[in-house]
């Protein structure tokens, strides 16, 4: 069997003939593995869907208990088989629950590994290489001038802000997947411990990430009658929210973004973001290329990003890589600052 | 807070996305409060405009980056960030932290120095050298700083009332005593804070940082446009800052600078003796006998003197070739334009030395057109 065998992109996402299935598929399909519940790789409508327990919770806070048909808990590290192909799932460190999908068959294993990154995060499993023949990475980052910085100093930006403005409210733009969550956890690892508002949007998610095992402290949801009274305080709402009307309502805001667009200047200012916290769910370019070194596949295939710059490093680095242009990804999790975000 | 320009590089990264006037003015002031002399100073002189590098260009930076990253990258990338300062401060190759390759990273107070002393040549390696010990921010900042790129929206004056919100001051107190001094402004941050005397403006002949002259290489040539320069001869001597103006007592007060700000007036009593103009000119130290100008040798027997005989004053009597012209009376003409400061200085040199001086001082020579028969620059000492 030749690796495009195995799998290869097709309309509906990434398609594995020999067992009939869809890895993240973008069209509804009558079987689909999902890597993590980011609502590009994660859709309700399928007939079988097959990922871990807390993707499995997370598309059900989104879309309801019946997003799918019927659905099969993927417990990772453990294989299941479908039709001639051994599947494994492997923790991708993205976000609660993300997961790397391995299949393997005739010999041939491809990794794909959605989105991940390899930096520190308690709020989720770390990323784990997995040996392969084919690895599939994102390239979200996949430019040289992304090498995001130490989380505790984006902190320590946000926390000497609070410290110098404490008549102003802090309003953070987050991702309510993910980023929300991490961005708490980071809050309060730094010793911040009075309460974390948070936009209604979010409340759901980060409900599910504590009864999940992941503790965020004192959290309040934002009640408009008590906006007034949030001078002082940090407020976390999706990105869309940081401009609109709902923000300006709160006590002379601070304007903050978390996300690993925000290292490049013109987009944090295209947004209006006033304190650009470089905070990012993805590997940046440096993981990039230690990740694509560790699993030590002779071919990469890469997707969902800036792929040419990654095909170019590989062909530098004398390892086979081709883009593999996959339509419908990339608006998830640190979609750019003005891209499609609203309310999960 | 850490001393080094980093630390700066957070303020200015910082303003650079902060909107209003009075977050603004808290983080100039919250920066100044937290860093210590003669850093702040250097950092109030360079968010008021007074620090400029004249070396370093956007070709420089360029050939660095070529040298450390694959072009087909270095294209994506800067087409993906659309300004060359941060792309490269994006992607330069980090040795920051890394380990076994530590090194401090450079103060402000450093790099102002440095860049005042270093040759051309040598620019190179020493900009390298810093960007390798920078952080991101740190390294997008010197670039635009050296590169005269930085857009923060401080005025002058705000960074003065940020200044003054130290202590007690109001922003006209540091107007009042601000014309008359230089950076690192030490007196100033220490009269601000309620811990020194209001300082003492009333030099009546201070030193200004000199515009240094560096020699044109043999690629220059090709890019330069002649109708754009100006030009006129290089003398053998050494370069000079002649100041003078009235005390508060009324007395007149003269002193001769090096180029490092160094008085050599006792050297030179026969030149520093003769002045009476209000204003500060800068030229090159000659010996000028029977009209002729004499060797550097010559020169060179009369510097590094602390007292000076009169014999050897009348065979090797000091001149002044006047090149530029920095005050006009107490007016601070630097920010003129060349044209402009020239024909100040003509003017000045007519209405003043000549009458006064006599043949010590010569009228500036005319402007040559730069296509003269000679192409070879002139040796600079400067
Ligand atoms: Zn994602
Ligand atoms: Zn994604």
């Amino acid at each position: 069997m030749r690796p495009h065998e195995l799998l290869h992109p097709t309309p509906a996402g990434l398609y594995c003939p020999p067992a009939d299935l869809y890895i993240d598929p973008v069209r509804p399909v009558a079987r689909a593995l999902i890597t993590h519940g980011h609502a590009d790789h994660a859709r309700a409508g399928h007939g079988a869907v097959l990922a871990t327990t807390e993707t499995l919770g997370i598309m059900a806070v989104r879309y309801g208990e019946g997003f799918t048909q019927s659905r099969q808990v993927a417990v990772l590290g453990g294989t299941v088989r479908i039709g001639a192909v051994d599947v494994t799932f492997h923790p991708a460190g993205h976000v609660l629950g993300s997961a790397q999908i391995a299949v393997e068959s005739g010999g041939i294993r491809i990794v794909a590994s959605g989105d991940y990154k390899r930096a520190a995060d308690r709020t989720c499993r770390a990323f784990e290489p997995v040996p392969c023949d084919v690895f599939i990475t994102e390239a979200t980052f996949g430019l040289p001038v992304f090498r995001h910085p130490d989380t505790a100093g984006e902190v320590a930006k946000l926390l000497s802000s609070l410290a110098l403005f404490p008549e102003r409210c802090h309003v953070i733009g987050a991702y309510a997947l993910g980023k929300a969550q991490r961005l708490i956890a980071l809050i309060r690892d730094a010793g911040y411990d009075r309460p974390i508002y948070v936009h209604g949007a979010m409340e759901k998610l980060i409900a599910f990430y504590e009864s999940s095992g992941v503790p965020l402290g004192d959290i309040r949801k934002v009640v408009a009658a008590e906006r007034k009274t949030l001078k002082g305080e940090i407020v976390i709402c999706p990105p869309s929210a940081i401009q609109d009307l709902w923000a300006r309502q709160l006590p002379d805001p601070v304007t903050a973004f978390a996300s690993g667009w925000m290292r490049i200047r013109a987009r944090a200012r295209q947004k209006g973001v006033e304190l650009p916290l470089i905070v990012s769910d993805h590997a940046d370019w440096n993981d990039l290329c230690t990740t694509i070194r560790d699993v030590g596949a002779p071919e990469i295939w890469v997707t969902h990003g800036q792929e040419d710059a990654l095909v170019r490093w590989c062909e530098m680095s004398g390892i086979r890589a081709r883009p593999l242009r996959l339509a419908g990804y990339g608006d998830d999790g640190e979609a750019e600052p003005d891209g499609p975000q609203a309310t999960p | 807070m850490n001393a080094d320009l980093n630390s700066f590089a957070w303020l200015l990264d910082r303003l650079a996305y902060e909107p209003r006037r009075n977050g603004k003015l808290a983080l100039i002031t919250d920066y100044f409060r937290c860093s210590p002399d003669p850093e702040r100073g250097f950092a109030l002189a360079a968010i008021t405009g007074q620090l400029r590098f004249a070396n370093a260009k956007a070709g420089l930076i360029r050939a660095l980056i070529a040298e450390r990253t694959d072009p087909e990258l270095f294209a994506l990338s800067y087409d993906y960030v659309g300004d060359l300062s941060e792309t490269v401060a994006l992607m330069w190759p980090a040795c920051h932290g890394a380990a076994g390759h530590y090194r401090p990273a450079p103060t402000l107070a450093e790099i102002v120095e440095a860049l005042a002393t270093t040759d051309k040549r040598a620019l190179p390696a020493l900009l390298a050298g810093w960007l390798d010990a920078l952080d991101e921010t740190g390294r997008w900042a010197l670039l635009k700083l050296i590169t005269g790129g930085l857009r923060i929206g401080v005025s002058a004056r705000m960074a003065k009332t940020a200044l003054a919100a130290l202590g007690e001051l109001e922003p006209d107190d540091i107007e009042e005593v601000w014309h008359g001094l230089e950076p690192p402004y030490a007196a100033l941050f220490a009269w601000a804070e309620g811990l020194g005397p209001r300082p003492d403006a009333s030099d009546p002949a201070p030193f200004r940082p000199a515009m240094l002259a560096h020699p044109l290489e043999d690629e220059d040539f090709d890019r330069l446009v002649p109708a754009d320069f100006s030009a006129e001869w290089k003398w053998d001597g050494i370069r000079i800052q002649a100041a003078s103006g009235l005390n508060s007592q009324g007395q007149r007060v003269t002193r001769l600078y090096s180029r490092t700000g160094e008085d050599i007036s006792g050297a030179f009593p026969d030149l520093a003796g003769g002045i009476a103009f209000d204003g500060a000119i800068d030229g090159e130290l000659l010996i000028v006998v029977d009209g002729r100008v004499q060797s550097f040798n010559v020169l060179q027997q009369r510097l590094n003197r602390k007292t000076v005989s009169a014999k050897l004053m009348t065979e090797h009597p000091a001149h002044i070739r006047a090149y530029d012209i920095l005050f006009d009376g107490t007016e601070d003409v630097r920010p003129l334009p060349l044209a402009e400061r020239r024909a100040r200085l003509e003017a000045f040199v007519a209405r003043h030395v000549l009458s006064t001086v006599g043949r010590r001082w010569q009228p500036a020579v005319p402007i040559l057109p730069a296509s003269g028969p000679d192409r070879t620059p002139m040796p600079s000492r400067a």
